[in-house]
């Protein structure tokens, strides 16, 4: 059966249904693997199984698992995650509601491909067994006859049988193309089998333009780089290097093309391609990197096999000492194979090749550690071995180590580096920043070291154990153990006067704990810590922690600190000091950011002053504390002198606490506009209730259903704040609307009212005039 | 007939034509776009070859009723020798002669192939050229060609210097005169085009008088900004552009534009990117969708160069290292423009995300600053309604966000969820669980996965209880097949809540007689293989809330009391169960009914 046909006409069947997105998302999912867009498909598949589940759609469920594990395993040869799922898609789409869906058979791919990327080699007869059952039963008109194929092929290289696969894979295109079927994917196992037989002019015409070819990303870019490492087995390498596509954005999204692109970068290497990969450090790294990334995802055997790579490599640029280091690895990762096979013997004979190779030349370093620095190699290797030499010369050198630690990447590195500056550290004449720099790397490295290390350092007191408490705190707060890194930084404060991270660490982490008067002493101390020129900023600060505390006198004596003059000498601080605008963020409010007119009260406290539109939540009254810096640097960003009636925006400030959020009740007043002076003893009449208004802009008519009669609109929102006299503020509305004989209408208010009389009149008039 | 001469072209024109018509151009109004474009490149070579002062200028005349289109400008115009040069040489035209002497992008010139003439043969059983050069104004000249293998040329009276190119449609053609007497072509191919084009020889004002921002310096903010709307509802065939983005002039790639997100709702992955590309003022194509990142499903473009260069087709980008320079650049602008609008426009940025939420936390995945940028506003949905991280973390005891990672919505996990009286986010909706997971990495957070067995062995950790305890727990509500987990959790009156292992279940159906029967048996093989280095665990976890007084008490009691609650309890666990046959259920309904019957005193 076409699996698309039949997906095409599923989606109809849930399009009428009203099951858009979920259609949108199944249609979607072939085409983001196809593109290698994996990070879409990890977000978009658990939502369409649990729409799917929804909807009781088990054949579609069974399409999206077996898509998932398409990118899961055969595009990110993750079997780690990916194994789980392909033995459950097995035994779900085996089930009776399942069994018969076009795309049952393909879980048998996924399954056989999950240990295919596990350990080809060592499951090889398992899969040749699971796709020989699978291909007898169906024939070459299946779109899954190419995949299961491919499956079968790959298992014959991985066995050592290249030639075996060639044949198959020449058997079965024949029998595709006889029978109108697919042969496009076989043919790549076919190219990698002439490749391993080293027929590479074959290997070459199949990877020719004219040859089919999957339009996916990663089948395009297989293809590619089997056509490089053809042209560069046949002594046309310049042609290879144009063809090697970019690592980052192009290999590195998808681990199944890093072995194709690993045999052509070492054979690129081996001939010294002009423009091609160095053999240095930085490819050392990266080769790490993918061993690392493919030991992750369980790929066991091309991890051993990268990491054979990377030995030969180091051995080739004569890195003996790094080869050791690699060789650990190997070791390990033999030791990882369920079914080792060869793999004990090849790490032997890697052994072996590496106890033979010379060591490598010393490294240059400069006479001094100054020169040194500044001679530094740009390949991180050999970078490393002159920073290391070097550190062994001068053991007492803080930017040495420094490097060192800067240069650290790889667990042996990672290892040395520690090593050598816990001896650094150690020595009679070391300077105590040497002990910071060990907790950095423990800290970041080796933190189940850092009690020990703390231990040790404790009971030499003074700056060193501030050191080592520094460390443990922020190990402590960064996996959320407030209470030891609280006990931690104050402990920092009472050994090191002059210690000025801690003080800002502890008002933070008080902070973020709720405890704001600590946090206002610990502000105190690290004021007096800091520099002349940086204490008003601090001031400020102590501003706001004390306004959120309610120490009013504190507020008041840190403004005469500051010259900030007061109207008032005692109490709340409730002034007018101007306009400006508030931005209340989340988590003081969902939904946003708002940004509101508002009325700074004091040094940082600021009151709303506009009335939001109907459907927005509304803040009007509300009492702020604010962030006395305002966030917009330029007052005058937003000023347009074209814009008619525009005026200078005001400063924004972040809103931080929300102190107070009275209750005004929000009415909309509309109706006919009556004369001027009507409206203006209406205002006056509200704002002597306590009332504010907004008054709409721009003119309009109203007009009456049936008579047609038109006269000029008008509308405003009204708060009435808490407390006011509702019923004065109704009898000030009823006698402004009887100069317009009635038309007008407050339908918030009347309902407060509870009147039905009152409410049955306005909804009259607001029909026939058409106000709601 | 007198100073008449006949000629005949050097190339297999009617193959060349089907080439171009089958292979190359869409449609045959590609013919309007090769023509007009001719006809700007000539007035520009008039500007740099003569002095002379003239408005350029371009007609089209179209009548449909007479299948005859006319495309007349007043620029360099021919003479015979050029005609014949030009006009009947494949190849070769007067823009890719002058691009070679001339800074062609400075000057504006569009042609490059050579190629843009033959398309009048294309679309004309006839075509007549009327021209005069501005080198010699006093001669005229009169093309004339059916089919273009063979074609006349004669003199003709003067005219004004320029060329009236006459087109006299084959029937397959005659559309294009009705499409641009409508006037739909104009505003497509050339409504960026600096030459005014006019629609009809009376035509007072040019079709083509679009003024798009970025070719005007001294714009206010509030002005741009309206411009920059208006012109992105020009191009933007589905919504309506809800704000834009400036993307300002580099050298790098020459090209300057505008992005707008477009004011209608996206989901998931849905992509509506529309990106107009003109080269030098001319249409090149409406769908150069991937100089978007495919994250920007939400966001429509319309920008112009002066580097990109288009297929032979014209309507297409060639593959450039330009293009790709443009498209990371593209990206970058849009980034940036979210990240101010997020600072600077609050009501903008609500009205986006409101509109675009689903597709943001999609796009905050690939990339950095983007995720900075929108996340903090972003709102997830969770068992309380959509809130903010930070909010969710507040909410959450230790700042431990719990995410509900569990497909089936109906299981027990969902009592379970509710159980923990903080807000769970649904981890299963599109791009949500990657979010939280990269969010607490960066905000001291934690994440705890309900669903699995980590996840839901932190959400409810065991508590230890005595030996006397643990032997009546086990004695009320033990079975062998469950895993009994202590714990205590809110709200105190859920006695208990039973969790299936889905790997045990698993397990268990692999490793089952019944699967022999309906799955192949290499197959099952790799299966059972996997499946056998899994730990046997119990098939479902019951965690009993040490806080729920019933169970304190149920535990404390004896004999036949004792034995009535636990059948009832397990009844009430049975109905729980998550794989409960007809069958089952019955028996556990059976056993509440039996348990409250030896409960109930004898006289009731």
């Amino acid at each position: 059966m076409d699996v698309f046909a039949w997906l095409d006409a599923v989606n109809g069947t849930l399009l009428e249904l009203g099951e858009h997105r979920l259609v949108d998302g199944v249609f979607r999912l072939s085409s983001l693997i196809h593109n290698d867009q994996h990070d879409a498909v990890d977000a978009l598949v658990p939502e369409l199984l649990t729409d799917l589940q929804r909807v009781r759609h088990p054949w579609l469920e069974v399409y999206v698992r077996h898509w998932a594990l398409q990118s899961r395993i055969l595009r990110r040869a993750d079997v780690a995650r990916g194994l789980d799922d392909a033995v459950y898609l097995v035994d779900f789409a085996s089930q009776e509601e399942t069994r018969d869906c076009p795309q049952s058979i393909c879980a048998v791919q996924d399954l056989a491909a999950a240990y295919g990327y596990a350990d080809g080699a060592g499951y090889a007869e398992e899969r040749l067994a699971v796709t020989r059952e699978t291909l007898d039963r169906i024939d070459a008109t299946w779109p899954c006859f190419d995949c299961l194929s491919v499956e079968h092929a790959d298992a014959l290289v991985r066995a050592g049988r290249p030639e075996d696969a060639v044949a198959f894979v020449e058997a079965q295109t024949a029998t595709a193309q006889r029978n109108g079927g697919n042969w496009a994917e076989m043919t790549d196992v076919r190219i990698d089998a002439l490749l391993a037989l080293g027929r590479n002019d074959e290997a070459l015409a199949l990877t020719g333009p004219r040859v089919p070819c999957w339009t996916g990303r990663a089948f395009v870019l297989r293809r590619r780089l089997n056509r490089a490492r053809a042209l560069t087995r046949l002594g046309r390498p310049d042609e290879a290097v144009k063809l090697l596509p970019d690592f980052e954005t192009e290999i590195l999204p998808t681990p199944v093309l890093y072995e194709s692109w690993l045999a052509l970068v070492e054979d690129l290497v081996e001939r010294a391609v002009e423009g091609g990969p160095e053999n240095d450090g930085h490819l050392d790294r990266t080769i790490a990197a993918l061993a690392q990334k493919l030991e992750g995802n369980g790929a066991l055997r091309r991890c051993f096999e990268t990491t054979e790579a990377r030995l030969r490599l180091a051995l080739a640029r004569g890195r003996a000492d790094v080869a050791a280091h690699v060789l650990d690895d190997l070791r390990r990762r033999a030791a990882l194979l369920e079914r080792p096979l060869d793999a004990p013997a090849r790490v032997e004979a890697a052994a072996s090749r590496v106890a033979d190779a010379p060591a490598p030349a010393p490294p240059v370093i400069g006479a001094s550690v100054e020169e040194t620095m500044q001679a530094i190699s740009e390949d991180p290797e050999v970078a490393w071995d002159q920073v290391l030499a070097a550190a062994e010369r001068w053991p007492t050198s803080v930017d040495l180590a420094t490097a060192l630690a800067g240069l650290a990447w790889s667990p042996p590195t990672v290892a040395v580096a520690i090593s050598r500056v816990e001896a650094m550290a150690s020595a009679a004449s070391a300077p105590d920043r040497l002990q910071q720099i060990l907790g950095h790397l423990l800290l970041t490295h080796a933190p189940e070291r850092l009690d020990a290390w703390a231990e040790a350092l404790l009971p030499r007191g003074g700056a060193l154990a501030a050191t080592a408490h520094w460390v443990r705190g922020r190990h402590a707060w960064a996996h959320g153990d407030h209470a030891t890194a609280r006990a931690c930084f104050e402990a920092v404060l009472a050994l090191d006067a002059t210690a000025k991270n801690a003080p800002k660490a502890l008002v933070a982490l008080l902070e973020e704990m709720g405890d704001l008067e600590a946090a206002l002493v610990a502000l105190d101390e690290a004021k007096r810590r800091a520099d002349e020129d940086d204490r008003p900023a601090y001031d400020w600060r102590r501003m706001m922690l004390a306004t959120r505390l309610g120490d009013w006198p504190l507020v008041r004596a840190i403004c005469a600190e500051l010259g900030v003059e007061l109207e008032t000498t005692e109490g709340p601080i409730d002034e007018v000091w101007g306009r400006i605008e508030v931005r209340l963020s989340p988590p003081l409010v969902e939904g946003g950011p708002f940004v509101l007119e508002a009325v700074r009260t004091g040094p940082a406290t600021a009151r709303v002053n506009e009335i939001a539109a109907a459907g927005e939540p509304n803040w009007y009254d509300a009492a702020l504390i604010i962030d006395p810096f305002p966030s917009r640097e330029d007052p005058d960003a937003a000023l347009d002198e074209d814009d008619e009636g525009s005026e200078e925006r005001p400063m924004i400030h972040a809103a931080v606490e929300v102190l107070r959020r009275p209750e005004s009740l929000i009415v909309e007043l509309v109706g006919a506009q009556p004369e001027a002076q009507v409206l203006d003893a209406l205002v006056e009449r509200l704002l002597e209730l306590g009332a504010a208004i907004r008054m709409a802009t721009g003119t309009w008519d109203i007009e009456h259903a049936e008579t047609e009669e038109s006269r000029p609109g008008f509308g405003w929102l009204i708060a009435l704040p808490e407390g006011t006299d509702l019923r004065a503020a109704h009898t000030a509305l009823e006698e402004a609307a009887r100069a317009v004989d009635g038309v007008m209408v407050w339908p918030e208010l009347v309902a407060r009212l509870e009147e039905p009389e009152l409410i049955e009149a306005q909804e009259a008039i607001a029909e026939a005039w058409g106000l709601d | 007939m007198s100073g008449v001469t006949l000629h005949r072209t050097e190339v297999d024109l009617g193959g060349l034509l089907e080439v171009l018509g089958k292979h190359l151009y869409s449609t045959p109004a590609v013919v309007v776009r090769e023509l007009v474009q001719n006809a700007h490149d000539s007035c520009v070579r008039r500007r740099l070859e003569t002095e002379d002062v003239f408005e350029p200028r371009i007609t089209l005349e179209a009548n449909p009723e007479a299948g005859t289109l006319v495309i007349e400008d007043n620029g360099m115009g021919l003479t015979d020798e050029e005609i014949q040069r030009w006009l009947a040489t494949v190849g070769r035209g007067a823009t890719r002669e002058l691009r070679k002497k001339a800074d062609a992008d400075a000057e504006g010139l569009i042609g490059q192939f050579g190629v843009g003439f033959l398309t009048a043969y294309f679309v004309s059983e006839r075509v007549d050229v009327e021209t005069t050069s501005a080198a010699h104004p006093d001669e005229g000249w009169h093309f004339s060609s059916r089919g273009g293998e063979r074609y006349a040329l004669r003199p003709a009276p003067a005219r004004a210097p320029g060329t009236r190119v006459t087109l006299h449609l084959n029937d397959a053609a005659r559309e294009v005169a009705a499409a641009v007497a409508h006037g739909g072509l104009a505003a497509d191919y050339f409504s960026l085009l600096p030459t005014p084009v006019f629609l009809g020889f009376g035509a007072e004002a040019p079709v083509n008088d679009l003024q798009p921002p970025w070719r005007i310096e001294d714009l206010s903010p509030v002005r741009r900004k309206k411009l920059e709307l208006e012109i992105a509802a020009r191009f933007e065939p589905l919504f309506e552009p809800l704000t834009c983005i400036s993307v300002p002039d580099h050298e790098e790639d020459r090209t300057q534009g505008l992005l707008w997100i477009q004011d209608g709702a996206s989901y998931l992955t849905s992509d509506h990117r529309h990106v107009s590309v003109f080269v030098r003022g001319m249409l090149v194509t409406h769908d150069a969708r991937d100089l978007l990142p495919p994250w920007a499903g939400f966001v429509g473009a319309v920008v112009e160069s002066r580097k990109l260069e288009p297929t032979a087709s014209r309507e297409e980008l060639q593959a450039s290292p330009t293009k790709q320079i443009l498209a990371a650049r593209l990206e970058r602008v849009l980034i940036e423009g979210l990240e101010v609008i997020s600072r600077e426009e609050p009501e903008t940025w609500r009205a986006i995300v409101r509109r675009h939420g689903e597709a943001l936390r999609g796009a905050a995945l690939f990339d950095e600053g983007l995720f900075d940028c929108i996340v903090p506003y972003l709102e997830i949905p969770t068992t309380e309604g959509p809130l903010a991280l930070e909010t969710i973390a507040r909410r959450s005891p230790d700042r431990k966000v719990h995410v509900s990672l569990a497909e089936d919505t109906k299981g027990p996990e969902s009592v379970l969820y509710r159980a923990l009286g903080v807000p769970v986010v649904q981890g299963t909706r599109y791009a949500v669980a990657q979010l939280v997971e990269r969010w607490v990495e960066k905000n001291r957070a934690r994440v705890v996965r309900l669903g699995t067995r980590e996840g839901d062995a932190a959400a409810f950790p065991s508590t230890p209880v005595d030996e006397v305890t643990r032997a009546g727990l086990a004695a009320l509500l033990g079975d062998p097949e469950w895993e009994l987990v202590p714990t205590r959790f809110a709200p105190a009156a859920l006695p208990f809540l039973l969790v299936p292992d889905r790997e045990a279940e698993l397990k268990a159906r692999i490793e089952s007689d019944e699967a022999d029967r309906r799955i192949s048996a290499a197959a099952l093989m790799l299966a059972r293989m996997h499946m056998a280095s899994k730990p046997k665990t119990a098939p479902a976890r019951l965690f009993v809330n040490l806080d729920c007084p019933v169970v304190g008490r149920a535990t404390k009691a004896t004999g036949p009391t004792r034995d009535a609650i636990g059948v009832l309890l397990r009844g009430l666990v049975g109905v729980l169960s998550r794989d409960r046959g007809a069958e089952s259920l019955s028996a556990a309904l059976s056993a509440i009914s039996e348990g409250l019957d030896r409960l109930l005193p004898e006289e009731v």
